[in-house]
């Protein structure tokens, strides 16, 4: 396989993943998460020849996205909640738009990297691939996602 | 279904109309736009250094000891800075994106730790040693240029040394909180 095809199988399969965990970084602002998941694709394409398969290739993106949302966001000093969450299109009800803004101002509660272990595991990343993502052991990353569970469950209730 | 579980279900119900079928072009052209403004780059650093040459020549500076002096001395501190911030900038863009969390951010500490050693010492005395050559310089534009010219550079490089001092303070603070925004969460 040529490496544009191969970029753009991995583009395919991984761009709605990479989008949602850049929103949940953004506080829901799509925009900004377009720009940063466009950001996220220029780089793995540059570092594509790099890639020797020592991880997935979802390990090597999500990599990839965990760290280029952080450092943007070392770089913004604050991120909005976006007004229109939910666009018209999809029929998701009131009920729902406002489940998911307390869900994005509960999560940017969290640490960065708390905040990262439960973006990855919202998206269903098996635990193992979390801690080679973060770079922390696999009990750690167990016992880390029991505590932020708790803790936004709670958050999400008050709200 | 506890709490959790129904911020996970809203979590995967979010199934907006990402666009991923034709947006892979747009990405190999913003990699071939990059390639080409980065040889450009290179292209304007290399013509700036050549044209500082040529007008060191063309005002025949090396006739007279303090114009020589003078603009030599401002033109290496700009050269050396200039050259030393695109090798910086280059090392940042090396560092692999696709590396652990933790890994990645302590090579991130480590290059925003180095550049602590341009903007503390390199860049104060590159400073210094600018507006030194530019004083240098004065005397000889005293003497070749009208008074009412001569008052104007002398008052307009007040404002924008001032100028340039704040803005490389911005810089300098912005870095500072990105280093301390990164030992915080490494120390997590």
């Amino acid at each position: 396989m040529s490496k544009e095809k191969h970029f753009q199988k991995i583009y395919k399969d991984h761009y709605a993943k990479v989008m949602r965990l850049c929103l949940g970084y953004l506080n829901g602002n799509e925009d900004l998460a377009k720009d940063l998941t466009q950001e996220v694709f220029l780089k793995a394409w540059q570092h594509l020849p790099n890639f020797r398969g020592n991880s997935t290739i979802e390990t090597w993106i999500y990599r990839i996205t965990v760290n280029t949302c952080l450092q943007e966001l070392r770089k913004k000093k604050s991120v909005a909640l976006q007004p229109e969450l939910i666009s018209e299109e999809t029929s998701i009800t009131k009920e729902a738009e406002i489940r998911f803004t307390a869900m994005y101002r509960c999560i940017n509660t969290l640490s960065t990297e708390n905040k990262s272990i439960i973006l990855l595991e919202l998206e269903e990343v098996p635990q193992q691939e979390i801690a080679a993502i973060i770079g922390i052991g696999h009990q750690a990353v167990r016992t880390r996602i029991h505590r932020i569970k708790q803790q936004l469950s709670k958050c999400v209730k008050n709200e | 279904m506890n709490d959790f579980e129904n911020i996970k279900t809203s979590w995967t119900q979010d199934q907006r109309a990402f666009d991923s079928e034709t947006g892979y072009k747009e990405i190999l052209k913003k990699s071939k736009q990059i390639r080409k403004k980065q040889r450009i780059g290179q292209i304007v650093l290399g013509a700036t250094v050549i044209l500082l040459f040529i007008f060191f020549f063309y005002v025949s500076a090396y006739k007279n000891t303090r114009a020589f002096w003078g603009l030599g001395i401002m033109m290496s501190s700009l050269i050396i800075r200039i050259v030393m911030e695109y090798y910086s900038i280059r090392n940042l863009t090396k560092i692999p994106p696709y590396k652990k969390m933790k890994d990645y951010n302590q090579k991130l500490i480590n290059y925003y730790t180095s550049r602590k050693f341009i903007h503390f010492l390199v860049t104060p005395i590159l400073f210094g040693c600018y507006v030194f050559g530019f004083i240098l310089l004065l005397p000889v534009f005293k003497k070749n240029l009208s008074q009412g010219f001569y008052t104007y550079i002398l008052w307009s490089s007040v404002f924008i040394f001032l100028g340039l001092a704040i803005l490389i303070a911005v810089q300098i603070k912005k870095e500072l909180l990105i280093l301390k925004q990164l030992k915080k969460e490494i120390s997590y």
